[in-house]
């Protein structure tokens, strides 16, 4: 099926009455996900994950999908409008936007940032339809090795991309790789660390730990907060931006959806730090670099754009190869799993409707947002109104019922309870539990494909290096992690220079 | 915790506990190692149940001495957030704890109540009458919708539905 082709049947699927009904739901879910500080999309993904186990696998992944994408439109509201940002990918949005609604410009402010991010998740979307076919047909070609070192090195560019130290976030990948080793060991017959329990024969749940970490550990770190918000209303007469507004937007939207598309299809915290880059690249071209910061509207253009093509560039490892890059994806794979769709190569061949159909719902989808995010931001805006003493027993009543409605297993319970407290701690200790979520998907997996490769070379560690795909990917994450060392060292030796010998208490530790 | 053990010099302080985080994961990697010894390890060409994790445990073991060196180096990479002044977090987690214990043994419909009474009241600082009136609405309505309407299966515990 060629890509047009696939397109039109994609339209075909998604623009029934149900996958339609499903699609605005999710965006409008992740447009509120966005709005509401402290609940990012991928807790939106995992606590309203166990809502779609009676949908159909196309309507599943079309909602989540929705959320995903929603959450980056919604998070650019509470930006603009309050100079807090609803999840960690508008924190850059705050920068101008507030200062734009400070001068009575929240409307264009919003309107582009709205007109953009439809821009931005619409070109991403045409990136992921014609790259992820082709993507696709390389990895058939991937054997036990070339896939082990392709996982490898995504979670080594994981740590590296990530926002906070190198070492701690390999420390929570390894993590996650052992939470994943709880169970039945599916090529020996062994059961690993269950210590006789039956209910933990299958493994560690997905879902309790996911809901553990990012619902019940968020709402912990949050009630630590007693922030009121004060929001700037926008004037919906001056919604509209100007013809000046538009010129000056163009440039940075395309330009944003070129990087946040590039880096979305990387590991680790892509739609952050494309945002970053963005604005940074923005600075650079624009001829008043000294006024971003205080209002300009390519400060809210550009990296509106980067966050929603970053999303669109995520969903290219996860669907053409089955391995997802980023912990939101990690979590919408768990879901096509749970339906029995197996996400990679073949996923075009044995599922055309769910990749096809996924597809045209994101441009459907895009569209909604911004027919939606425009005329209802006062309404989105007032759900900062809602008390955090209702918001929050609310979020943790749907966590209980979506891990329990699984299995019916108290075990899994106790196991979400157990995750938010770590999660919470693991914060406090100033290390991301995002990674532990993507390894604890990958790490069957990886497993499985090294023990094969191992068999294959009958104890060979030689083939991860014969095999020319898999050996240029090893040496990719070495270099990564080379890099980051030589960096690591040129930074503390340059400390050290500004600080005196007297400073040397390496403060770049933190930063390795 | 800003408190320093007695006999025990601020810098000496600061350097035990930048090395409790590295301090437990070695504990933990220890225990993966352990774990993993007890399945069959296998060979390199054939690797056994107990080969990926007990790779696993050792890495974790590494980057837990990694970080270990760097925090009492620098005690600075290794420090934690403040603790919150307000136990809010404290009475939720423990509610949170009961709540799971009573999901099963109670059911669906007055655990949550409870679960909702009390973190309301202890959250919003609101009268006692208004969290329970809060917490029957709420639960009840999460009951239809859930059980009622989306067929979810709920524990009904000691009541008959």
């Amino acid at each position: 099926m060629g890509a047009i082709e696939g397109l039109l049947y994609g339209f075909s699927v998604c623009l029934t009455p149900t996958n339609l009904l499903y699609c605005a739901l999710g965006v409008l879910l992740g447009t509120i996900v966005g709005v509401l500080p402290g609940i990012g999309p991928l807790g939106g993904i995992t606590i309203l994950l166990p809502t779609t186990f009676g949908m159909e696998p196309v309507s599943a992944i079309i909602m989540l999908a929705g959320i995903y994408y929603g959450a980056m439109y919604g998070g650019s509201t509470t930006s603009i409008l309050v100079n807090i940002p609803g999840e960690a990918a508008s924190v850059v949005t705050c920068f101008d936007g507030y200062q734009m609604a400070r001068q009575g410009r929240a409307g264009p402010a919003l309107a582009i940032a709205a007109a953009g991010s439809y821009i931005a998740g619409t070109l991403s979307v045409l990136g992921l339809m014609l790259l992820a076919p082709a993507l696709a047909g390389l990895a058939l070609k991937f054997g036990p090795p070339e896939q082990f070192s392709l996982m490898v090195l995504g979670l080594v560019i994981l740590a590296y991309m990530g926002t906070g130290s190198v070492l701690k976030a390999l420390m929570m990948i390894v993590l996650g790789l052992s939470v994943a080793m709880v169970g039945i060991d599916h090529l020996s017959g062994f059961t690993r660390f269950t210590h006789g329990r039956v209910d933990l024969g299958d493994g560690i749940s997905f879902l309790a730990v996911a809901m553990g970490l990012f619902g019940v550990a968020e709402i912990l770190v949050n009630v630590e907060k007693t922030v009121v918000p004060e929001v700037i209303k926008p004037k919906l007469s001056k919604l509209l931006p100007t013809r000046e507004d538009w010129k000056r937007s163009l440039g940075p939207i395309i330009r944003g959806s070129g990087v946040g598309f590039f880096i979305g299809i990387l590991p680790g915290a892509a739609h952050i730090i494309s945002t970053f880059v963005s604005y940074a690249m923005e600075k650079r071209l624009s001829k008043h670099p000294e006024e971003f910061g205080s209002g300009r509207i390519e400060g809210v253009a550009g990296p509106e754009a980067a966050n929603n093509a970053a999303t669109g560039g995520a969903m290219i490892p996860f669907l053409a190869l089955g391995i997802p890059s980023a912990p939101a994806t990690a979590t919408m794979m768990v879901a096509l799993l749970i339906h029995g769709v197996k996400p990679g190569p073949v996923l075009m061949e044995q599922h055309p409707e769910v990749f096809w159909g996924l597809i045209a719902s994101m441009y459907v989808g895009n569209l909604m947002l911004l027919i939606l995010n425009l005329p209802l931001v006062g309404l989105f805006i007032n759900l900062l109104r809602v008390p955090q003493h209702f918001l929050f027993p609310g979020i943790l009543l749907v966590c209980f019922v979506g891990v329990y409605s699984v299995n019916l297993s108290g075990t899994d319970l106790w196991i979400m309870a157990i995750s938010g407290v770590v999660g919470y701690l693991l914060r406090k200790a100033r290390f991301d539990p995002a990674p532990i979520v993507l390894a604890m998907v990958l790490g069957p997996m990886m497993e499985q494909a090294l023990r094969q490769g191992l068999m294959m070379s009958r104890g060979e560690f030689g083939i991860f290096l014969s095999r020319p795909i898999s050996a240029a990917m090893l040496a990719a994450a070495v270099l990564f992690l080379g890099f980051h060392l030589v960096a690591s060292l040129r930074h503390a030796r340059a400390r050290r220079g500004a600080k005196g010998a007297e400073s040397v208490p390496v403060e770049r530790a933190a930063s390795l | 915790m800003s408190s320093v053990v007695a006999g025990m010099s601020p810098s000496a302080f600061e350097r035990v506990k930048a090395g409790s985080v590295p301090g437990v994961f070695l504990l933990l990697a220890a225990w993966i190692c352990f774990e993993a010894l007890q399945v069959p390890l296998g060979s390199f060409r054939m690797p056994g149940a107990g080969f990926f994790p007990l790779a696993l445990g050792l890495a974790l073991g590494m980057f837990a001495v990694m970080l270990l060196g760097m925090s009492l180096l620098s005690p600075a990479s290794g420090s934690t957030d403040a603790w919150p002044e307000r136990r809010d977090g404290v009475y939720l987690v423990a509610s949170v704890v009961a709540a799971v214990w009573l999901f099963e043994r109670v059911g669906f419909l007055l655990t949550m109540a409870m679960f909702l009474a009390l973190t309301t009241r202890v959250l919003g600082r609101i009268s006692w009458l208004t969290a329970v009136v809060l917490a029957l609405v709420g639960s009840v309505t999460a009951y239809v919708v859930f059980s009622r309407v989306l067929l979810i299966a709920l524990p009904s515990g000691i009541l008959p539905f």
